[in-house]
């Protein structure tokens, strides 16, 4: 899809659990549910706070409303959303305030059962008090799910991650520990700009 | 200049003042003994609440860094570093006064005989504060390693005071306090090129990110 996009060629390989997710038999579908994406501004769908996060499923084929009812359930009590918003589930998602919308956005990738969750500057439009708790979210999502985020708050790559990857310009510049990253970073690039020396 | 670099600079001069400090009290409070200069004795005890109150504006001023700029990586180590060379720089400048303070007690009683070891440990000593301190503000270089493999030398000589002073005390118990209070000095010294080992080691780890305490020096 990306090759659509004027001026954007793809080249190289992306590998998830060895497969090039560029090759031409992936199910992107599949894909889309096993490595799930959360945007810097909330994006909830135009609909319930229930059919949000009832979506993916529905697509997926799960159809008895009980079940439907406890995948709902369980993707807002992990994404520590469940208990603000039990009693409307059937107001709009767009309703909610800034941070319960972006936790809406994780229930809805929770849902469906992925193994990677991408962030992109999750709480970059949030408060501090947002921020705090989705970051103690993805502290406890990380036990059991894979997160790659993608932050220009340096404090907030210290605090939540455990290996931190400095990119530039499309390059890699450093990939290591959290720990040895900001206590003692190896390229003379990174040093400069977790530092706030850059340019 | 960013303001944060200034910050940075300005601390560093802080650190390299209170070194200048120490030095001289160090110099001073030997020179008191071999010299019989109680006067200057006095001065050194009077002038160690200057080297105090500078190392509480020193932490001060690290403490406050670290909560408003955050500091990491390089900034971090140096600002930590600061902190803990500061405190062995504040316990030197104690050493001095108690070298001070003997000097007094013995500068009353007739001299037991000529300093060898004491001026030698002095000029060793002191010359471990220097490159330490150098090797704070001019960064990476062998200096450090060098002045923790004097220490050595250091403890031998204190070791060897003692065993001179040893024969003496034995032939006359009378001189005993006297030769006592002598060790002591060398002891204060000894302990003194102790903290210019450490302040070493903490600017190895502030160059390389690597705490060496408490491991032998291969490098």
């Amino acid at each position: 899809m990306n090759d659509l996009i004027l001026s954007s060629r793809v080249e190289g390989q992306v590998l998830f659990q060895g497969v090039d997710i560029y090759h031409k038999d992936t199910d992107v579908i599949e894909l889309r549910r096993r490595v799930g994406m959360v945007f810097q501004k909330p994006n909830p769908f135009p609909s319930s706070v229930y059919e949000n996060v009832a979506y993916g499923p529905k697509i997926r084929g799960v159809k008895r409303r009980s079940q439907l009812d406890e995948v709902v359930e369980n993707a807002l009590v992990r994404a520590d959303l469940w208990e603000e918003v039990k009693d409307k589930l059937n107001e709009s998602g767009l309703s909610l305030s800034g941070g319960q919308m972006q936790r809406l956005c994780i229930a809805r990738s929770l849902a469906q059962q992925p193994e990677v969750l991408l962030f992109d500057e999750p709480t970059s439009a949030l408060d501090p008090i947002s921020t705090a708790n989705i970051e103690n979210l993805l502290q406890e999502l990380q036990k059991t799910i894979t997160i790659v985020i993608v932050t220009h708050n340096m404090q907030q790559a210290a605090r939540i991650s455990n290996y931190t990857v400095f990119m530039y310009l499309g390059e890699l510049i450093e990939f290591g520990d959290t720990d040895t990253i900001f206590v003692n970073p190896q390229n003379k690039l990174t040093e400069e700009y977790i530092t706030g020396r850059f340019g | 200049m960013a303001i944060f670099d200034e910050e940075l600079k300005a601390l560093r001069e802080k650190v390299l003042k209170l070194g200048y400090m120490v030095e001289d009290a160090i110099r001073d409070s030997v020179k008191s003994l071999v010299e019989r200069d109680s006067a200057l004795a006095r001065e050194v005890i009077k002038g160690d609440h200057l080297i105090n109150a500078l190392e509480v504006k020193i932490d001060e001023e690290c403490i406050r860094l670290i909560a408003l700029r955050q500091p990491v990586a390089r900034d971090l180590r140096f600002i930590t570093t600061t902190m803990k060379i500061t405190t062995d720089l504040e316990r030197m400048g104690d050493l001095a006064e108690n070298i001070c303070e003997r000097a007094l007690e013995l500068n009353e009683k007739p001299q037991l005989k000529p300093f060898v070891n004491i001026p030698r440990m002095a000029e060793i000593t002191q010359s471990m504060v220097r490159d330490a301190l150098d090797a704070f503000v001019t960064g990476c270089s062998q200096l450090p390693y060098e002045v923790i493999k004097r220490d050595d030398e250091v403890d031998d000589l204190t070791v060897r005071n003692f065993e001179e002073l040893l024969p003496l005390m034995i032939q006359d118990s009378k001189i005993i306090p006297l030769a006592l209070k002598r060790t002591y000095v060398a002891k204060y010294l000894e302990r003194i090129a102790d903290h210019a080992t450490n302040i070493a080691e903490m600017v190895i780890y502030m160059c390389k990110g690597k705490l060496i305490r408490h491991m032998e020096i291969s490098e």
